[in-house]
């Protein structure tokens, strides 16, 4: 439907979409440098990465540390999503809970992804680390995007609901999902793509076995420039194909609510 | 059941609106609420939907009553389209062709799914009129319901709106005389 919830002033402005001759030109300018440092551990050519990239397609263990890394980042941030929204509906009407999340919330933004993982490292297995480390970076984006939302709430609509007595699905379904649909679209934007990085940066700390972070690591030691430019690929790849089928889904789901 | 206003005290700070104001509004009819700038007509409407408390007074004949209300403002929630903004408000989940043909009505052919910040001025100001009539209510309060309408929407709006609240309770404020005149009904001056 159009004009809907999921159409909010962002769904209106057009997209900016890659360019297929812009990634060829990325593609050319780093193949010529590759060529002139003419050291393929300095700085390993698309070819090779490519060339790669087929290889470790072919394997069992590619594709299972992908869903070993996606497994746990999609749970962190299932976590951070629903408990993102259901504390920042309750902060939103209930002040001494926002102010008890303040600092918690503060500290959670501010921490590096490094000392966080270090620090969780002691009491989490590093199988699990990734879950939380990527709970603790979306949640608080998440959280207070969507309070932000809510508190900004247009209040004459609010008055409007309070003299047409609208029950309190109605509310959430019309006024409050409308009016807070464009600053949880743009915290899941942001997120997504965050708990990726935040994801395997742990990953790359705990060392996981089987995880995408430990073939990173193993780039790394190995100084197997190739290898770490694969995986980093698929980490691009994994991440976006994420994010664009959440937003696809979400709209799907909000255009089904909205026809309800 | 009558809406019976008793020395109604109001006042901002220092500026004093109501001073034992006191009035009637009949059930089943329209009350025109009349009078200049800054006199207190949306404020006596705000105190009688409850959305403000008066500092003395009483008003009795409004326990229970379901209201609805086209304010001063549109007030539609702008994402979501007329269809989506009359529906909220219905008690009952009304047929789309009923809605959309109620919105032909009024003159908005073609837009029952555009979303409403898609809408001309006078556009949203019908959604919202169609909107306070379409919800069950006891009481209807009209805010400035017509401005910005041109002559010959004014005059098909207003008929419309005077067949659907017949026999109803209606406190209409309004500055145009002619509002009282097109709708009946008493006027009270402030």
């Amino acid at each position: 439907m159009k004009g809907s919830i999921i159409s909010g002033k962002a769904g209106k402005r057009k997209r900016e979409s890659i360019r297929l001759w812009a990634v060829a030109l990325w593609l050319a300018l780093w193949q010529l440098l590759s060529l002139k440092i003419g050291q393929e551990i300095l700085l390993v050519s698309p070819a090779s990465v490519a060339f790669r990239l087929t290889e470790l397609v072919g394997k069992g263990d590619f594709w299972r540390s992908i869903l070993f890394s996606f497994e746990r980042i999609l749970l962190g941030f299932t976590l951070a999503l629903s408990l993102g929204i259901l504390f920042a509906a309750l902060s939103s009407f209930c002040r001494p809970v926002r102010e008890f999340l303040q600092p918690a919330v503060l500290v959670m933004k501010s921490t590096p992804v490094a000392s966080f993982t270090i620090l969780c490292l002691i009491w989490i297995p590093s199988r699990n680390l990734s879950v939380f480390i990527s709970f603790v970076m979306v949640f608080p984006v998440i959280y207070t995007n969507v309070l932000e939302g809510i508190l900004s709430t247009d209040s004459q609509l609010l008055e409007m609901a309070e003299i047409f007595r609208l029950p309190l699905f109605r509310r959430i379904r019309y006024i409050y999902l409308s009016q807070v649909m464009p600053y949880f679209r743009s915290a899941c934007t942001i997120s997504i793509g965050m708990c990726w990085k935040s994801g395997i940066a742990a990953e790359v700390i705990g060392m996981p076995k089987g995880s995408i972070g430990e073939k990173l690591y193993q780039a790394k030691i190995y100084l197997n420039t190739p290898d770490l430019f694969a995986w980093t690929m698929v980490i691009i790849v994994v991440s976006r194909l994420f994010e664009r089928a959440f937003l696809y889904g979400m709209q799907k789901l909000l255009e089904k609510l909205e026809r309800m | 059941m009558d809406i019976r206003v008793e020395k109604l005290c109001k006042a901002y700070g220092e500026q004093r609106i109501f001073q034992d104001y006191s009035a009637v509004f009949p059930e089943g009819k329209v009350s025109c609420i009349t009078g200049s700038s800054g006199r207190g007509k949306t404020t006596l409407l705000r105190l009688l939907m409850g959305l403000e408390q008066p500092d003395g007074g009483m008003i009795y004949g409004l326990e229970g009553a379901r209201f609805s209300a086209v304010f001063q403002e549109d007030r539609l929630c702008e994402n979501l389209s007329p269809l989506s903004n009359l529906r909220m408000v219905c008690q009952k989940r009304p047929a789309k062709q009923r809605l959309i043909r109620e919105l032909e009505e009024a003159g908005l052919d073609g837009c029952a799914e555009k979303p409403v910040r898609e809408l001309s001025g006078g556009m949203k100001r019908r959604v919202s009129i169609l909107r306070a009539l379409l919800a069950e209510f006891d009481v209807l309060f009209l805010d400035e319901p017509f401005k910005g309408l041109d002559a010959a929407t004014y005059l098909k709006v207003t008929d419309y709106v005077r067949e659907q609240i017949r026999g109803k309770t209606v406190i209409l404020v309004s500055h145009d005389p002619r509002d009282m005149e097109r709708l009946g009904g008493a006027e009270f001056r402030l």
